[in-house]
């Protein structure tokens, strides 16, 4: 379960800039764990141009999980790469699924959401980092994270048993759209079926902020919703913001999730989210 | 183990009335098996004298639990009963504390929760019309809702004191928790024992949808209080929090807390603002 961070330049003024951020992303989910799905037309990170049409993908690639339960309870992931309002604005296009098509199409239980859906494009200049994290069992990529416009992140990972073990049940995703929008999605095969999306990250903490008394303070798992409350998932941890001084950016800690030591890093001051208290948010980092 | 459905009016216009909702709570909490401590100086029966002005607190009582920790891990509470900002005195107000200690004159000792104003500063004018009272507890455990159905939000109030929580729902001996609601506004905090006394928070911790149903499948979400004390602790009994859509106000529902079912009962509209994480939620309380 490794860790990786790819850089790219912040632009997409040509179609090499376009295959220099495309091919960082894919790298970063791959050499993370995240299996590539190979799937016959996907993207060639060698020879693909920025869509001239607006608001439409270049290219794509799906992914999938690697784990003992994707025999039977599978999970698809596919990105897409392509252009929002202007062919040098960048659009990055996230779908999930139980299922493929031969078209590359995810089929099944499915969702998506666009993770970057405009803006004026980001500073040609600006050196930009793709943080990933990824097992057989779940992934994470945290983009762009010091772009104010552009600073976005997604998580998929399976639903948990009390003990924390990884179950077939269902997978939640987990997303912070470039414009600071923040959903969950739960899919859910038992006991429930189907899919259900939360307008905002569901964690629990006080309201004191910052959190810290008598030596400890709060820390909270995401736990994802589908007409009830479903084990808390691993890949984002939360903190009130005002204890951020206790950690400083991009530093790392260890918190007890399911009675293991699990480490984190504390992303930048972009996934601030949430009311009573603003949250920051740490990803899994190990 | 009790509960209570009874009314009273919201005013101290005169004795009567003054009297109605005192007893109404007064009266309840002991029939929930919580003990008067008899202090030295606590508020008398229907004569006791009425308050005459604004923000009066004129007497009070000492509570304390009657459960197998009690004798080493004490618990009491302190109710004062008075008037709020109408003028003459005329508005009810119940202030209401919590200590692990009492030195029998009617101050509570060693770890003492924040003096809690269930009434909010609103001047209020109610008539002698009767709104419910909730009232529901054990040896171990009280909590208390009222005027629950008044039209205003600064009347109606709650309050909750109940031992801290193992793994498995169980009381420990770490602390107590006090929740209360009074005026839009939640608050919780953790009295241990041993230890300073938490940070009060605005709200009563807990997961709640954003989405309006909730419902999915067939099933409602709904979430236990988590108490903080620096770090989360389990979850308490007393108190639920669900999204405000798909529950129906005043229903009591069977509701499943740390593997065991009890009866739950929707406090209606004027509990608002209960999660605080920007989410429309409302507050069930334990009622058996």
């Amino acid at each position: 379960m490794p860790q990786v961070i790819t850089f790219y330049t912040g632009s997409q003024s040509s179609d090499v800039n376009f295959r220099a951020w495309t091919l960082a992303l894919h790298t970063a989910l791959v050499n993370s764990g995240l299996t590539d799905a190979s799937a016959s037309n996907r993207i060639n990170f060698a020879t693909v141009t920025r869509s001239v049409t607006l608001n439409n993908d270049s290219g794509f690639v799906t992914y999938r999980f690697n784990d003992a339960l994707q025999a039977t309870y599978p999970v698809f992931i596919k990105l897409g790469f392509g252009s929002a309002g202007g062919s040098t604005v960048p659009r990055l296009n996230l779908s999930w699924g139980t299922a493929t098509a031969s078209s590359g199409d995810l089929v099944g239980e499915t969702g998506s959401v666009l993770i970057w859906t405009g803006g004026s494009g980001m500073a040609g200049t600006a050196v930009q980092a793709c943080y990933a994290h990824s097992s057989g069992a779940r992934t994470l990529a945290v983009i762009s994270p010091d772009d104010s416009t552009f600073a976005a992140m997604f998580a998929i990972e399976r639903l948990k048993n009390v003990t924390g073990s990884d179950v077939g049940d269902g997978f939640a995703v987990i997303i912070r759209t470039q414009n600071n929008t923040a959903t969950t999605e739960l899919h859910t095969h038992f006991p429930l079926t189907g899919s259900f999306r939360e307008a905002s990250w569901k964690y629990l903490l006080p309201s004191q902020n910052p959190s810290l008394f008598n030596g400890t303070q709060s820390v909270s798992p995401i736990y994802p919703m589908a007409g009830r409350i479903f084990n808390p998932v691993s890949c984002i941890m939360m903190v009130p913001t005002s204890d951020v001084s206790l950690f400083g950016s991009w530093s790392t800690q260890s918190f007890n999730v399911y009675n293991q030591q699990i480490n984190y890093v504390l992303t930048t001051g972009q996934y601030t989210v949430g009311t009573n208290p603003t949250s920051r948010t740490f990803i899994r980092w190990e | 183990m009790a509960k209570l459905l009874l009314q009273a009016p919201y005013n101290n216009k005169n004795q009567n009335h003054w009297w109605q909702w005192r007893s109404a709570i007064s009266n309840s909490i002991r029939s929930c098996s919580l003990v008067d401590v008899m202090v030295s100086g606590s508020i008398g029966g229907p004569d006791y004298p009425m308050p005459t002005t604004t923000n009066q607190s004129v007497g009070y009582e000492i509570f304390r639990f009657d459960d197998v920790y009690q004798p080493s891990y004490p618990v009491y509470l302190k109710i004062e009963y008075g008037s709020g900002a109408s003028a003459g005195g005329q508005q009810p107000r119940i202030w209401i504390q919590v200590g692990t200690d009492q030195n029998s004159s009617g101050s509570l000792q060693g770890n003492v929760s924040a003096n809690i104003i269930l009434q909010s500063s609103s001047s209020i004018t109610s008539g002698s019309a009767p709104y419910y009272f909730a009232i529901s507890g054990d040896k171990n455990r009280i909590a208390v809702a009222s005027w629950l159905n008044h039209p205003s939000a600064s009347a109606a109030s709650y309050f909750s004191v109940e031992r801290t929580k193992n793994t498995d729902g169980s009381d420990n001996t770490f602390g107590v928790v006090v929740s209360a609601h009074f005026g839009s506004t939640a608050f919780q905090q953790v009295v241990p024992f041993t230890g300073s006394t938490g940070p009060a928070d605005n709200k009563l911790s807990a997961i709640v949808s954003t989405v309006a149903p909730s419902h999915f499948a067939g099933n409602l979400p709904y979430c236990l209080q988590v108490p903080f004390y620096g770090g989360a602790l389990n979850p308490v009994r007393n108190n639920i929090v669900i999204n405000t859509a798909d529950w129906n106000d005043y229903n009591i529902y069977k509701l499943t807390a740390f593997a065991t079912q009890s009866d739950y009962l929707h406090l209606g509209t004027q509990y608002t603002s209960i999660e605080g994480m920007a989410t429309s939620s409302r507050l069930l309380m334990r009622f058996e």
